[in-house]
């Protein structure tokens, strides 16, 4: 498959298969400590899911397992499968680079280019080969339209994205990742940084992304999953040994839709988590 | 040198005719006070209280030395010579064979004089030569015998008094010339190796530097030389209260040198050797339409050695102008850098000084200047164009106050010429001949005012 | 608030101050070491600064004593014929160098002699000039008088005329400026792209165990002595350029073997700051890169090496200021002797090279060439002043600022 092909497509595939992409008895490594184990779980298409739990259960270890983001990590092991379209996305013959055209991700902190606005929304597309100015000018526009920023800052185009304030640089980075109009955004904590008004707008363009993106969002704030998300996956800590020996790693406990998980748990850890952050 | 030989042409000249009307009745000393020309020689007689001898019936045969051959002779020499009346009969007597020998009965060997030590005579086609001087005028017949004249002074074997290094102390500091450098130090290596105590410091600092230190800061005790000392460096020493006093101790000779791959240059005319270090010619062809139409690259000593200076006098008669402005002209004082640089390129010439020459034959060829080859022998006979004098200089009132100066200039004039020549454990320049072994002694006497 | 203290509230400075048996008060304190450190602190810095203007100062001092020099040389020439002292018209004998309009003449060996300016050049041997010139008086003179013409140094020839023989009144530094600009351009052409390459491999694509092994060992070749770069250009380069090339057209010393040299010899610098620059890149940036599925090389080439931009144009200035007033490589294996080429096989003498030529010899206070070395220092030093305030305009312009 092309990489102009791929980012010509307009919306994502609408394949019978309610799901876009699933986690197989993922467990992660670092080195010899195991971070994460045994996950498995299915992101539902053009849905918002959002990972829950404490600070070190795992769950942006997770995140970061859908495009492969880990592999920067030079020690990082990853076992198990993610499908993606029918593949595996950890098979020996799967370029990560690919994966990541595909599965795009926002940061906790933003982190624009200190470049242009439009360099920064642009440089995905160059990256695809993407030359002619009018084409750009094009995913530039739809871009930082879709990411509800192009109004603010359609007479800036040149202006250093650094010089945003911190809600629109995380906008930016949004409309930067959707211009390779990607099958599923990973956000890991995008509203960590933002005052109360920019992570309302954040949160509002996420419901506007479900149009034509999955969405997987990691957050701490449980109000921002109950308020965000439709499914929700609550990860927590295991431990094993005393002391020394002590060793912890982070489990999926419970994924449901997010006002089942939210009001009638399946399982104790989840109630007493959701009543203790709620208490 | 050349300018030598021709003033000795004018003089015969000059002299001839007046002699031949010298009537045969008149004695040696009447000749000789009748013409301006002996007038030093006369005044040195008659100093000597010989005047009745040499008009006595003899007969004797006189080498009589011109004017000009004793104002070569050291100023300091003279002095001493007046001041020292038996060294000075015995000068002089030097210059008297007993008996009257015309020319045409001279051959070549050793002839006994009236002071008791032989002269050695050298009849070749070019003339005669008594020691290390030419007869210029011959056969002219007195009434107690004959005169001839000759164009320098000639001096017996004087004793150098013995010294012994381990009798004298204290530091003893050298500068100057980087040629004659390694002869000093090797020198105050032996001197030191034979028991001398004190330090000797040998710096390299170039001639000229080396008579600043010397005259105006007096700060050395002896100055290396690779050219005799300047009249400007003479007045600057006696505005210290310093008689500057020179030792010949070795003669250097340039070699203006081709890398081994050139194959084409044998000879070279000093007017080539001028148009190539001057840029005038700027390819080998341009030299002699013979040879290839190369750039040549050209390798100098730097402006402030002893070689550079000499070259630039003998080549260019002192104006550096064109030297300094030939094209790509690479100037180093460090002559590796130069043989290197000639070595690597059969189009490359340079010149050094002969004992870097020899050090590096393997490396370089050196080229004949005016069909003469650079060599010992072409060297000690002047032949060679580019040959010159080494000194070491030194003044009377250092020698006086420090005996270990003197001590150390004694074993110099020694044993220096041991240690020259071309083996690997000797240091390449030419030794100086006895005759200049003889003035040194004199003129150490004279230093010393013995 | 509660304290143990029935009686009154003390804070921990009280009690401090009361264990030390002195009573805690909010006046100000003598803070002995402080005021030291603080003191010591600022005289670095003012011996730094004062230093660099001292600097400046001996060597502008020095270098204005070379632009004020007249240089007398003897160009064999004398007067044929006496003169009064108001006579304008001189007759010289033949032989020796040309007079030319305008030039400036001594009459007389010595030194404060009458000088004359020529202001008419009738034939080879009759001159029209102005008596009395520069302050000296106009006196007669026997004929025979030998006549010096003046070498000035003016800032025209110094910085236009293509020759440098201060000795016989060259003035022009131009050939240093091109030898050293040579030298400078082949190091930097062969630094830049190994030293930024290695910096790219060392912050981007090497293990941490490679990175490791590889960083201190290319540090190590910044602490080889520049005397061992030298004979390596000359010994090992050169050598090696002239089986490729011919010695035919690579002379034994040329300026593209000390400039590989050079350039070998600023790896380390430019590879270390660039590293440093690029290392200093957040890690934020690479992600975002590496998210929208750029490769290793992408993410370095549109990312972090304009992010980086201002560390390696400070880097690269380094290095253009260790190539121009790299001495030692030159001096062994560039030429000694200046040289107005182009050729890069040419030998040819670097300003930095030319004044460490002339001061290992016994060089002369006030003469010329001791003078001239200043000039050349000063040139020297104003451009690499240049280069560094260029360097910065452009930095400022092209770089790219991370928050």
């Amino acid at each position: 498959m092309s990489q102009v092909s791929q980012a010509a497509i307009s919306s994502p595939e609408t394949s019978v298969d309610p799901y876009v992409i699933e986690a197989r008895s993922i467990s992660v490594f670092y080195g010899s400590y195991m971070a994460v184990k045994d996950v498995s779980l299915q992101i539902p298409r053009n849905q918002i899911t959002a990972f829950i739990g404490p600070s070190g259960c795992g769950k942006s270890t997770v995140l970061r397992v859908f495009n492969r983001m880990n592999d920067l990590v030079a020690a990082a092991r990853v076992e198990g499968e993610i499908i993606y379209r029918g593949e595996n996305l950890y098979s020996p013959n799967v370029d990560p680079v690919e994966v990541r055209r595909r599965i795009g991700m926002v940061f906790q902190k933003p982190n624009p280019f200190p470049k242009s606005i439009y360099d920064n929304v642009a440089y995905g597309p160059r990256l695809l080969g993407i030359k002619k100015k009018s084409e750009l000018d094009d995913i530039v526009e739809r871009s930082l339209k879709g990411a509800a920023l192009w109004d603010e800052v359609k007479n800036d185009l040149k202006k250093s994205g650094l010089a945003l304030s911190g809600g629109q640089q995380q906008r930016l980075c949004i409309a930067r990742t959707i211009s390779v109009e990607p099958d599923v955004i990973l956000m890991d904590e995008p509203c960590s940084a933002l005052d109360p008004i920019a992570t309302q707008r954040i949160e509002e363009l996420m419901h506007e992304l479900t149009e034509r993106y999955t969405i997987i969002i990691v957050t701490h704030n449980m109000q921002q999953a109950l308020r965000v998300s439709d499914y929700t996956a609550f990860f927590n800590i295991r431990k094993a040994g005393e002391g020394k020996e002590e060793t912890r790693w982070g489990e999926l406990v419970e994924f449901g839709e997010t006002q089942q998980v939210f009001t009638q748990p399946t399982q104790h850890e989840t109630a007493d988590y959701i009543s203790g952050r709620f208490g | 040198m050349r300018n030598r030989i021709l003033f000795a042409l004018v003089a015969l000249l000059l002299l001839v005719p007046f002699m031949s009307a010298a009537a045969q009745d008149q004695s040696i000393v009447e000749i000789a006070a009748g013409n301006a020309d002996f007038s030093t020689l006369v005044s040195l007689v008659q100093a000597a209280g010989l005047v009745d001898t040499l008009s006595g019936e003899g007969p004797f045969t006189v080498f009589a030395p011109t004017n000009d051959a004793f104002a070569a002779v050291p100023q300091i020499a003279v002095d001493f010579l007046l001041a020292n009346p038996d060294v000075l009969t015995q000068v002089l007597t030097y210059h008297v064979v007993p008996g009257k020998v015309m020319s045409a009965d001279l051959s070549s060997g050793e002839v006994a004089t009236a002071q008791g030590q032989t002269i050695d005579v050298a009849v070749s086609d070019a003339g005669v030569k008594i020691n290390n001087a030419n007869v210029v005028a011959a056969d002219i017949e007195a009434s107690n015998g004959v005169i001839h004249v000759i164009d320098a002074v000639i001096l017996p074997a004087f004793e150098l008094p013995e010294v012994d290094p381990l009798a004298v102390s204290d530091n003893i500091i050298a500068a100057g010339s980087s040629t004659v450098f390694p002869l000093t130090e090797r020198m105050a290596d032996l001197f030191n190796q034979d028991g001398f105590g004190g330090t000797i410091t040998v710096d390299m600092i170039g001639t000229g530097a080396g008579f600043e230190r010397f005259c105006v800061n007096a700060e050395t005790d002896i100055s290396n030389a690779s050219r005799p000392i300047r009249q400007t460096e003479i007045d600057s020493c006696r505005a210290n209260g310093l008689e500057p006093v020179g030792f010949f101790v070795a003669i250097d000779a340039l070699a203006v040198a081709v890398s081994r791959e050139n194959t084409f240059v044998d000879n070279l005319t000093l007017e080539q050797v001028a148009d190539i270090f001057s840029g005038k010619a700027t390819t080998w062809a341009e030299v002699n339409p013979a040879w290839p139409a190369e750039t040549i690259r050209l390798f100098s000593p730097g402006s402030d050695s002893g070689t550079y200076d000499y070259f630039v006098e003998e080549i260019f008669d002192r104006d550096e102008t064109p030297i300094q402005n030939a094209p790509g002209i690479q100037f180093s004082e460090d002559d590796n850098v130069l043989v290197a640089g000639v070595e690597g390129s059969p189009y490359a010439i340079g010149y050094f000084g002969y004992a870097y020459y020899q050090a590096d034959q393997e490396r370089m060829r050196a080229v004949a200047i005016e069909g003469i080859v650079p060599s010992e022998e072409t060297g000690t006979t002047g032949e060679y164009p580019l040959s010159r004098p080494l000194f070491i200089y030194s003044a009377p009132s250092i020698m006086q106050a420090k005996p270990q100066v003197a001590a150390f200039i004694n074993y110099y004039l020694r044993n220096a010429n041991e240690q020259l020549g071309s083996r690997p454990d000797q240091i390449g320049y030419i030794p100086t001949n006895k005759y200049v072994g003889r003035l040194n002694t004199v003129l150490y006497l004279a230093a010393l005012g013995k | 608030m509660t304290t143990t203290s029935a009686s009154r509230q003390i804070s921990l400075a009280d009690y401090l101050a009361d264990r030390r048996g002195r009573v805690q008060r909010l006046y100000r304190r003598p803070r002995l070491l402080d005021r030291a450190v603080h003191t010591f602190l600022f005289l670095s810095g003012a011996l730094s600064i004062l230093t660099t203007i001292g600097f400046t100062i001996v060597l502008g001092s020095e270098a204005i004593k070379f632009f004020a020099t007249t240089e007398w040389l003897n160009i064999n020439r004398q007067l044929a014929g006496a003169v009064e002292a108001d006579t304008t018209t001189f007759q010289l004998n033949t032989g020796g160098s040309a007079v030319a309009e305008g030039d400036l003449l001594r009459l007389t060996i010595e030194e404060t002699g009458e000088q004359v300016r020529v202001t008419r050049v009738l034939d080879t041997t009759t001159i029209e000039v102005e008596r009395g010139v520069n302050g000296t008086l106009a006196k007669p003179h026997p004929n025979g008088v030998p006549v010096f013409r003046g070498a000035e140094v003016t800032l025209r020839e110094f910085f236009t005329s293509t020759r440098w023989a201060p000795q016989v009144g060259n003035f022009g530094v131009l050939p240093l400026v091109t030898a050293t600009f040579m030298t400078s351009l082949i190091g930097m052409s062969v630094a830049l792209p190994i030293g930024l390459g290695a910096a790219i491999y060392l912050s981007e694509y090497a293990s941490p165990r490679a990175r490791a092994v590889i960083k201190p060992i290319i540090e190590v070749l910044a602490g080889v002595p520049t005397v061992v770069y030298g004979y390596f250009a000359l010994t090992f380069v050169t050598p090696l350029l002239r089986s490729i090339f011919g010695t035919d057209v690579v002379q034994v010393y040329n300026m593209a073997s000390a400039g590989l040299v050079v350039g070998i010899l600023i790896i380390p610098t430019i590879a270390s700051v660039s590293e440093d620059a690029l290392t200093a890149v957040p890690r934020s940036l690479r992600d975002a890169s590496y998210g929208m599925g750029a490769t290793r090389l992408e993410t370095v080439t549109r990312v972090l090496l304009p992010a980086a931009l201002s560390g390696i144009s400070a880097a690269i200035i380094l290095g253009v200021s260790r190539a121009v007033g790299e001495t030692m490589i030159v001096l062994i294996a560039a030429g000694a002797g200046p040289n107005f080429s182009f050729n890069p096989f040419d030998n040819a003498e670097t300003m930095a090279g030319h004044i460490a030529r002339i001061s290992t010899g016994d060089i002369a206070r006030g003469t010329i060439d001791y003078n001239s070395v200043f000039a050349v220092g000063l040139t020297l030093f104003v451009a690499t002043f240049l280069l560094n305030v260029a360097s910065n305009i452009i930095t400022r312009r092209f770089r790219e600022v991370y928050a």
